[in-house]
This record gives C-alpha cells, structure tokens and sequence, in this order.
C-alpha cells in the first residue's frame, strides 16, 4: 500500500518539475523568503550587544513569547484544516479524471499530493534560519545545538503541515457520518473557541502568558505544557540557551506528533470515495441576499456600456458571489491576526522602548517592520494579482470581446483596486491602532492608495503575461512574484520618507509619489494590454528530446 | 466578383516547434454555411481561434468582412459569434445574466436586449433555467445557453467549432434550421467539424484539412471529382481518399 504512494508521490514530483509555473513560483517563493528573513536578520535589534537585551536573554521570556507564535501557527493550521474545502483541495479536475479510469485509490493520491506540498513548507525553515542565526550569534549558541534547534523547528513545520491533512481527512471522513447541521455547529464552536484564544495571545502583552493561562486552571497549564506547539518553543528556547537536557525526548516526542498525525490521515482516507474529490457543484441560484443588495448598488450606479466597466462589474459580481459565502476567506483574516499578534509579541520579546536612543537610532526601521507586516497581512487581499488568471478556462469569453486589450486590462485594475481598498482601509484603520502609528506615520500612510495602485496595476500585468500553464489550475506563481517585486519597489522610498522628519518635504514627496503612481499604473495596464492579447489559450509542452535521440531502446520499442 | 466575409492570407500559427496551421489560404463567401472537416489535431480549432481574434498569427493576416483582425481586433470581433469546442462558461452567473452581459460587450441596445434575450431562452427552452446559475445545469443545457449567446448579438459571421456537440437532435435540427435561416438573412457560418454527416446536410461548400494545411476545398462535387470518386460516393469517402487513410 505504501508502496503504491511513493510511487505516485514520484510522478507527482516528476509531473510538477515539467512544468515551468511550479518550478517558478517555488523559486519565488524561495526568494521571497529569502529576502524577508534577511531583512529580519539586519534588523538591528539583533545585533546588540546581549547584555542591553535583558529580557531577551531570560529564556522564560523568550519561551512563553516563542510558545505562544507556535499555539497560533498551530491554532490557524487547525482553522484552516477545519474550514477548507478538506482533502479535495490537493486534488484537481485532472487527479480526479485519473482516478477514475485507474485503480489508484483516492488514499493514495492525496497522500503523495500534499506530501509534495512539503517542498514549499521548507520555505518557513529557510525564513527561521535567518531570524534565528543572528541570534545564535548573539547568544553565543554553538553551532550543533544551533542545528539541533532548526531540526526542532523543522519537526515542527512538518507537524503543522501532518495535522492539517489529518484534520481535513477526518474532516472529510465525518462528512461521511455527521449531517451538514451538526458539522456547522461544531465549526461556530471551534471558531468561537480559536477567537477567544487569539484574544488571549493578543492580550497576552499585557498578561504575562503563564499567568493569565494558570488562572484558567492548572489543566489549562499543562495542557498548554503539553502542546506540541509549547513543547517544540521551549526545545528551541532550551537548545539557543546551550541547554540539551530534554532534547531527545522533544525530538521523539514531535516524532510521534508527526507520526500519529499520518496514521490518522491513512486511516481516515480508507473510506473516501473519490466522488468526494470532485469539485463543489454550484448552488442553483443565488444564495446570499446581501450580495444581491451590493450588485444591484453598483449596477443602478454605473453604465454598462463602456468596456471596462462591463469587466469590473462582471468581475465584482463573481467575487461577491464567491466571496460571501467562501468561508476561506477566513484564512486572510488569521493571517492577519497572526501576524498582529507576532508583532506584538516580537514587541514584547525586544522591548523597543526601554533600550536608550533607540526611537532616534531605529525609527525608520521600526516603520519598515510595521510597513512589511501590514503589507504581508494585506497581500492576499489584493485580488488583481491573479486578475486575468481567474478567468482560467473562460478567458475565451473576454478575448473573443470587443474590447481593446487595455480596457480589460483597466476593468481588472478597478476592480482590484475597488476590492483591495474596500478590505484595506479598515485594515489600515486598526493597523494604525494596534502599531500605534505617530501623526507623522499616518501622514504617510496616504501612501497606501499609491501603493495600492501599483500594486494592482503591477498584477494585473504579471496575471496577462504569466497566466496558468493550463489555464485549468490557478497557482501561486502570480502572488508570489508580484509581492516579491512590489514589496522592494514599494518600502525603499517609505522607510526614507519617515526618516525625514520634515512636513514639507514629505508632502512633497507625496505629490511625487502620486505622479510617479499614476505614471507607472498607466505604464503597466498599457503593458498588461499587450501581454493579454499574446496570451495564448493554452501553452503546448516542449517536445522530450530523449524520445528523439536514436537510442537503442527507442529502437527496440520503434521495432 | 464574390464577396468574402472571411480570407484569411498565408495564416500560419506556431506554438513553440510545433506548426500548428501553415500558410493556410481560405475563404468564405459572405452569406453562405462553409465547412471546415479534417481528422483530429489537422489544425481546425486554431484556425477558429485566430478568425476570432483570440489567438493572433504568427505569419499572415486574416480579414472578416474586410477588416484585418490583427490590425483593427475591437471592429472585427464586433462582427462575429464565436462558440468554442468546449466552452467554459461563468458558473455563477444565472442564465439571463450570461446572456445579458454578453449582449451588452457587443453593444447591443439596452432597450432590444432582454426582448432577444427572451426569445433565445424560450427557442432553446431555457426559460424555465433563466435564475439557475450556467454551473448548476448539464453539459447539454450549458451549450445551448453557449449557442444563446452566439445569435443574442446578431453578428454578421459566426464561427462554430463542433457546434453540435452535447445538444440532443431536436435542439441539433432547430440549430441547423436558424443557421440556415441566418445565411439566407445574409450572415456568414464557417463550422468546424469532423462529423461529415453535419457538412453533408449543410451542403455549403468545404474545405478539408490535414496536418495543418489545405488538402482540397470546393463543393461535394469539385471534391468527389478532385478525388476520382464516383457520383454516388458519401463525404466519407471523399474526405477518406484526400486525407490518404
């Protein structure tokens, strides 16, 4: 049985490294990483000297801190396992076909499909790397016991990714035995209890962590000893600190997580049936009341005539359909508040205030920190990323149309940009709320439409010259790729506007900004236009050059 | 002299190494059904692609009612009705929205629109699916909403590849009678198949493809005799003895 899994997790490998869209997005999904962990790794705070960092070097501190970042990573892999669309999700139309016509068993696919997805969890690993070297540095770790902690943390990675399959599996596996009521409940319930608990870490700033979880009980404080979550922090805590005391039983420990997590994935797939693998049939007509109210809106405001307008209404009407009752969208806002709540705590862990010249030496830096998490946490929202890639099959329509290219290019942009700033804005509200942002920074934070403009433009073109191989399968190449270049394009001239403590001088700059905003916008949808009329409806593969070559087994099988 | 609603000019598209259409010479006189047969992979579909203007040409250029496509794309596609081989359509749009915010990207008057609208849907008996969004319905019932939106806009020439494909023969003959109906009315029909029965029964004239390139074009006459077959010999065999099968 086993064997039949790694024998379809080595197709998938060989099949996905033909195609030149997962190799690209892996690499920049690879790169991105790279260049987030560098930046943490140069943010100064590491590099002081380790007696200023009193708090950092009390290994309590940094354990609670470090166990309460792994209990939301963990609490958000089981919400997402929880309201995503189950093991379907590793599945496409194409495995689906597959395994109709083959023997295979839909245990089998699945399992090699999201042990495939390993690879780019890697990723977070190479991102703990850099973060986590400095201060090793810093802390004078030797380097084994620096080693021994990455490996924790990978254990702990590949844990996370382990309970998310197990989850969706059973998940999927109750689907089988609970009616639809009984599985909504228990979601309001796990999402109720995730909120109360995101409340608690996010408070957690102002209670120390042990504290406000020893006065729930001391069951909650051992089961919070007992998370793999805690046990994997206070490891890595214990190893940075040259302590190797518990370092086996951690590792074995993690090990069985891993492990038990996979015997329940195993068994939990035994009973699906591969009709469980199709895709969602669409509900027969429309289902949410207020999407109708927001459409009718913008339908009664709008002419439909001009071409771009007939792309964004259309686009905005999907998205409202989907959007509304797409409970995924539930991810972007954990991810948000993970990320809020990473903050907070990295605040809490290096305390930014008690350190002499700090504000003066790292104002600007502070801001690029505060900036990089905003835009990480609002990248997802920015929809145009995948713009002319969501069309997938049914770009046909729009290119048979006739539009000029750039004015589908332009109705993608402005729906973007209505959706982006539509979820942005408030987001920028709170964001401005919980960072604590100065008169000064909110000045700034006028930047964020200018951004905004770039940022959608700039997807909107890399959605028309990089569309999905296939056109059947939407990837993550175009997410990846634009945040990368839009987030050094975009926090340069910001970091030093800030630095600039002068009025004039930074609303000067703003009129620049705008100016070179709207250039460059108009300069990419002129761009994305072109790109759109030479998008081909499907890509044909290159032909394998070693069918070509005259060996002697091609002989053989040519005779 | 005949008036061409299609010509295409030493069209040749190619996808990486791969030819898929090479120096290919058509044309369609305008008010007539013309049929384009050849086996699988002959390059029928492409050709379609780039007479719609979704697919530009590597060589050559393609005229509809005498406007170059490549050149002036906006005004050419203006004129045509393109139903793709295995059309995907927006899943959660309702029938009649489909249908509308087709007839709204061809600029069709607000004013006429819903009364074309209605009598496609009552045509093809969609009517009673008009508030069902396209992916809740059947692969037969998506076609005719695909054919729906092919005739609302009216267009002077329309491109079908395998038109005829998931739609029962009742809704099959009612099709071919409004085509027919629309080439009497003065549009143009080129379709693509590799039914030769659909061609035989359209009767028009017919242009067979092979590996991408012209084998032989005329009515079912010009061609039985370009192939040395009998008077009485089916399409079939004609199409069997100029593609060497």
């Amino acid at each position: 049985m086993v064997r039949t899994e790694m024998q379809m997790l080595q197709t998938s490998f060989e099949l996905n490294m033909r195609k030149p869209s997962y190799v690209a997005s892996h690499i920049a999904l690879f790169l991105t990483c790279l260049v987030i962990g560098v930046s943490l790794a140069l943010t100064p705070q590491y590099l002081f000297p380790d007696q200023t960092y009193v708090d950092l070097t009390s290994s309590d501190v940094a354990r609670d801190a470090l166990s309460a970042f792994f209990a939301l990573m963990l609490l958000y892999t089981g919400l997402r396992g929880v309201f995503s669309k189950g093991v379907r999700n590793y599945v496409t139309i194409t495995d689906a076909d597959f395994l109709a016509f083959t023997p295979v068993t839909p245990r089998s696919l699945v399992t090699a499909k999201y042990a495939r997805t390993l690879v780019s969890r890697i990723s977070i690993v190479l991102l703990a790397f850099f973060v986590m070297f400095p201060i090793s540095v810093v802390m004078k770790t030797p380097l084994p016991l620096f080693l021994a902690a990455l490996t924790i943390l990978t254990f702990f990675v590949l844990f996370l990714q382990s309970v998310s399959v197990a989850i969706q599996s059973v998940s999927d596996a109750a689907q089988l035995k609970l009616p639809h009521r009984v599985r909504l409940a228990l979601k309001i319930i796990i999402l109720a209890a995730s909120s109360a608990v995101i409340i608690v870490m996010a408070l957690s700033q102002y209670f120390p962590i042990q504290q406000y979880v020893a006065a729930l009980g001391q069951a909650a404080e051992e089961l919070w000893s007992y998370l793999p979550s805690t046990v994997a922090a206070s490891s890595i805590v214990r190893l940075m600190f040259g302590n190797t005391d518990t370092l086996a039983q951690d590792a074995l420990f993690l090990a069985v997580c891993i492990v038990a997590s996979l015997v329940v994935t195993h068994f939990s797939l035994g009973p699906l049936h591969p009709e469980q693998l199709l895709p969602v049939p669409s509900p027969l007509g429309m289902q949410s009341p207020l999407g109708l109210r927001v459409e009718n809106l913008f339908e009664g405001r709008f002419s439909w005539q001009k071409p771009s307008r007939i792309v964004f209404l259309k686009d905005l009407k999907l998205t409202l359909r989907g959007a509304l009752i797409d409970f995924s969208l539930l991810n972007f806002v954990l991810t948000y508040c993970v990320s809020f709540a990473a903050w907070f705590l990295l605040e809490s862990v290096l305390p930014v205030q008690s350190v002499p010249d700090f504000e003066e030496l790292l104002g600007p830096l502070r801001v690029f920190v505060k900036e990089f998490v905003l835009i990480l946490a609002l990248m997802p929202f920015i929809p145009s990323l995948t713009s002319f890639s969501r069309e997938m099959g049914k770009i046909w329509i729009l290119k048979s149309f006739p539009f000029r290219s750039r004015s589908s290019a332009e109705g993608k942009f402005l729906f973007a940009l209505t959706i982006s700033a539509v979820s942005l804005v408030p987001m920028a509200v709170v964001a401005g709320w919980v960072f604590r942002i100065s008169f000064s920074e909110w000045l700034l934070g006028i930047l964020l439409p200018f951004i905004l403009l770039i940022a959608n433009s700039f997807g909107v073109l890399v959605g028309a010259y990089m569309p999905p191989y296939d056109l059947n399968n939407q990837i993550s190449l175009k997410s990846a790729s634009a945040f990368f270049i839009s987030l050094i394009i975009l926090l340069s001239p910001f970091i030093y506007v800030v630095s600039v403590q002068s009025v004039l001088f930074q609303a000067v700059f703003i009129g620049v900004i705008l100016a070179y905003s709207v250039t460059i916008t108009k300069f990419f949808l002129r761009a994305a236009g072109r790109g759109f009329d030479k998008m081909e409806l499907k890509k044909v593969l290159p032909r394998n050059p070693r069918l070509e070559q005259p060996t002697t087994e091609n002989q053989k099988l040519a005779t | 002299m005949p008036q061409y609603a299609i010509e295409t000019f030493d069209i040749t598209k190619r996808f990486n190494e791969h030819t898929a259409v090479d120096r290919l010479n058509l044309r369609v006189e305008e008010g007539t059904i013309h049929s384009l047969l050849g086996p699988n992979g002959a390059g029928k579909t492409t050709v379609l692609n780039m007479l719609s203007g979704i697919l530009r040409p590597t060589e050559g250029s393609v005229k509809i009612m005498n406007i170059d496509v490549v050149k002036e794309p906006e005004k050419a596609k203006s004129l045509v009705g393109y139903l793709p081989e295995e059309p995907q359509i927006y899943e959660i749009l309702t029938v009649r929205e489909f249908l509308r915010l087709i007839g709204r990207a061809y600029s069709v008057p607000r004013d006429g629109l819903e009364g074309r609208i209605d009598k496609y849907l009552k045509l093809f008996g969609l009517n009673k699916v008009e508030q069902v969004f396209c992916g809740a319905l059947s692969h037969g019932m998506k076609q005719r909403v695909v054919v729906c939106s092919v005739l609302v806009h009216d267009p002077k020439v329309i491109l079908l590849d395998e038109p005829f494909y998931g739609l029962d023969p009742a809704t099959g003959r009612l099709f071919r009678d409004l085509l027919r109906e629309k080439a009497a009315d003065g549009a143009t029909i080129l379709v693509s198949t590799h039914i030769l029965e659909i061609a035989e029964r359209f009767g028009g004239r017919v242009t067979i493809l092979n590996e991408s390139r012209i084998v032989a074009e005329g009515t079912l006459e010009e061609l039985r005799e370009k192939a040395g077959a009998s008077g009485d010999s089916s399409l079939e065999d004609v199409f069997l003895a100029l593609t060497e099968r």
